[in-house]
C-alpha cells in the first residue's frame, strides 16, 4: 500500500486534495489504523487552534484599533464644530456658532455624573443639563441592558436597518423632519430607534451597533426652547457623550468608545454633511 | 485618501486581531501589530486593488511588519527575537500543557517557529486556502503544505492531545 506523507495527510483533512488523491487516501484511512490515527490527530489539531483563537473575535476591538483604522489621531480636546459653507436648513443637525453661544452645562456633583465638563457651565444652566444628559445616559443604559447580540431582542420601538424608514417614522412621531445619519464610515450600522422622553418632550433615540466594537452608539434628538449651544463632552461613568443645541434641537451622541470616537461622530453628525 | 478601505479595515480588525494574536508574544504586541498595519495599509491604500481579497492583502501587511519586528530585535540582541526552534524539552512541562486548556494551545502556536505559525494561523484559523496563504506570504504551494503539516504535527505534540501515528514530517523549508 502506498505510504502517504503527512502534507498529504494535512491537504486531505483540509479538503485540499484533489478528488482521485482524496479516495485514495480515503480508502487508505480505512484499511490502516495507524494511517487513521494520524489523519484523526491532523484534524484535531485542527480543531483546537481553531477554538484556541475562537474568543479573539468576541473580544471589544481596543479604541486606539479603530482610531487607527480610521486614519484618526487620538485627541482629548474639544473642538467646535466647523460651519460648513453653503450647508443651511435641511440638515437634521445643523452647526452650531461656537464663539457666540453658551455652552450647555454639566453638573460636576451629580450623583450620576463621574466626568467634569471640558467647558466651564453658568451655573444658572446647570440642573437642567444634568438632568438630560442624566435623563439620556439612561436610556441607553436601558437599551444596552437588553443586550446587543444580534439574535437578542433590543429594546427599540422599530427594529430595522433602512434610514428611509426610520426617518419617516421618526418625522412622524417628533411631527418635525428628522434625518438619520450614516455612520457606516465609522464602522456602525443602524440597529433601529426609539421614542424617549427628553426636557418634557418626545425625543428620538437612534441606535447604531459595530460587530467589531459591541459597544453600541445612540443618538438623541429633541426639541428645546433653549439657546444654542456649542459642542460640550462629557462622561457619565463609563459612557462617554458629546451634546449641543442648535436650532431649537437638542442633539446628543452617547456610547462607550473612547471619547475621541464620539467626539468624531458627534462632529460629522453637527457637520450634517457626510452623513 | 482612506474612505475606500476604511469600512472593510474596521469590520477586518477582529480577524487581524486573532491573526496578530498567534503571531506576537502578548496581547499587547499583538495589538501594537495590527495598529502598525492599519498605519501602513491606510498609508498604501492606493496598493491595494480593488476586486482582490482585501483580507489577503491585510494579512500580508500584519506578517511582514512583524518579520521586521523580528529581525530588528534580533539584531538588538533581544531573547526571542526570532523564532527559536522552540520546542518544549522538559517532559513534564509538556505533561502539564497537555491538560489542553486553549491557553495551553495558544502558547503551543506562539512555541512554532514563525514560519510555521503565519501559515498555520492563516490557513487553519483564518481559512485561506493553501494558494491563498500561498500568495498571502509568496511562497510555493508545497511549502505551505510543508510549514502546515510540521505546526499541526508540533502543535498536537506539544499539547500531547490526541493519539499520533508515524512520524511527523521532516521537509525543509
Amino acid at each position: 500500500m502506498r505510504r502517504f506523507d503527512d502534507e498529504t495527510l494535512v491537504a486531505f483533512v483540509d479538503g485540499e486534495l484533489d478528488d482521485a488523491m482524496a479516495d485514495e487516501v480515503a480508502r487508505a484511512v480505512e484499511s490502516d489504523a495507524e494511517l487513521a490515527a494520524r489523519v484523526r490527530m491532523f484534524s484535531d489539531s485542527a480543531l483546537v487552534v481553531r477554538a484556541a483563537f475562537d474568543d479573539v473575535i468576541k473580544e471589544t476591538v481596543p479604541d486606539r484599533l479603530l482610531l487607527a483604522a480610521r486614519g484618526a489621531a487620538a485627541v482629548s480636546t474639544v473642538v467646535p464644530f466647523r460651519r460648513r459653507a453653503g450647508s443651511t436648513i435641511g440638515r437634521w443637525i445643523a452647526l452650531p456658532l461656537a464663539a457666540s453661544v453658551a455652552a450647555l452645562m454639566i453638573g460636576a456633583g451629580a450623583g450620576y455624573w463621574a466626568g467634569r465638563s471640558p467647558v466651564a457651565p453658568p451655573p444658572t444652566d446647570v440642573a437642567s443639563s444634568a438632568g438630560l444628559v442624566d435623563n439620556l445616559a439612561g436610556y441607553y443604559d436601558l437599551y444596552t441592558m437588553t443586550g446587543v447580540e444580534p439574535e437578542q431582542v433590543a429594546f427599540a420601538d422599530m427594529r430595522t436597518a433602512e434610514r428611509d424608514g426610520l426617518q419617516s417614522w421618526l418625522t412622524s412621531r417628533l411631527d418635525r423632519e428628522t434625518k438619520v445619519p450614516d455612520l457606516s464610515t465609522f464602522g456602525y450600522t443602524l440597529r433601529g430607534g426609539r421614542i424617549v422622553m427628553s426636557e418634557g418632550r418626545p425625543a428620538g433615540q437612534i441606535l447604531y451597533e459595530n460587530p467589531a466594537d459591541k459597544r453600541p452608539i445612540a443618538i438623541y434628538v429633541g426639541t428645546t426652547n433653549k439657546r444654542d449651544a456649542q459642542l460640550t463632552l462629557d462622561q457619565r461613568k463609563d459612557l462617554n457623550v458629546a451634546y449641543w443645541r442648535r436650532e431649537g434641537r437638542t442633539i446628543a451622541v452617547f456610547g462607550k468608545s473612547d471619547k475621541t470616537v464620539i467626539r468624531d461622530i458627534a462632529t460629522k453628525v453637527g457637520e450634517g454633511g457626510g452623513i | 485618501m482612506t474612505a475606500p478601505i476604511g469600512d472593510q479595515l474596521i469590520a477586518l480588525l477582529p480577524r487581524l486581531r486573532r491573526f496578530a494574536r498567534g503571531l506576537a508574544k502578548s496581547v499587547s504586541d499583538s495589538d501594537d501589530l495590527v495598529q502598525a498595519a492599519c498605519e501602513r495599509a491606510l498609508a498604501r491604500a492606493h496598493q491595494w486593488q480593488p476586486g482582490t481579497r482585501f483580507d489577503s492583502w491585510m494579512f500580508r501587511i500584519v506578517q511582514t511588519i512583524w518579520i521586521d519586528q523580528m529581525r530588528s530585535r534580533a539584531v538588538r540582541g533581544e531573547a526571542d527575537a526570532i523564532d527559536p526552534e522552540a520546542q518544549p524539552t522538559d517532559e513534564s512541562v509538556r505533561r502539564a500543557e497537555a491538560r489542553m486548556s486553549l491557553e495551553a494551545v495558544q502558547r503551543a502556536v506562539n512555541r512554532l517557529p514563525g514560519e510555521q505559525r503565519a501559515v498555520l494561523m492563516l490557513v487553519t484559523v483564518e481559512g485561506l486556502s493553501y494558494k491563498e496563504a500561498a500568495e498571502t506570504l509568496e511562497v510555493p504551494i508545497g511549502t505551505i503544505m510543508s510549514r502546515l503539516a510540521r505546526a499541526r504535527a508540533a502543535v498536537q505534540s506539544m499539547t500531547g492531545m490526541g493519539a499520533g501515528g508515524h512520524g511527523g514530517g521532516d521537509a525543509t523549508v
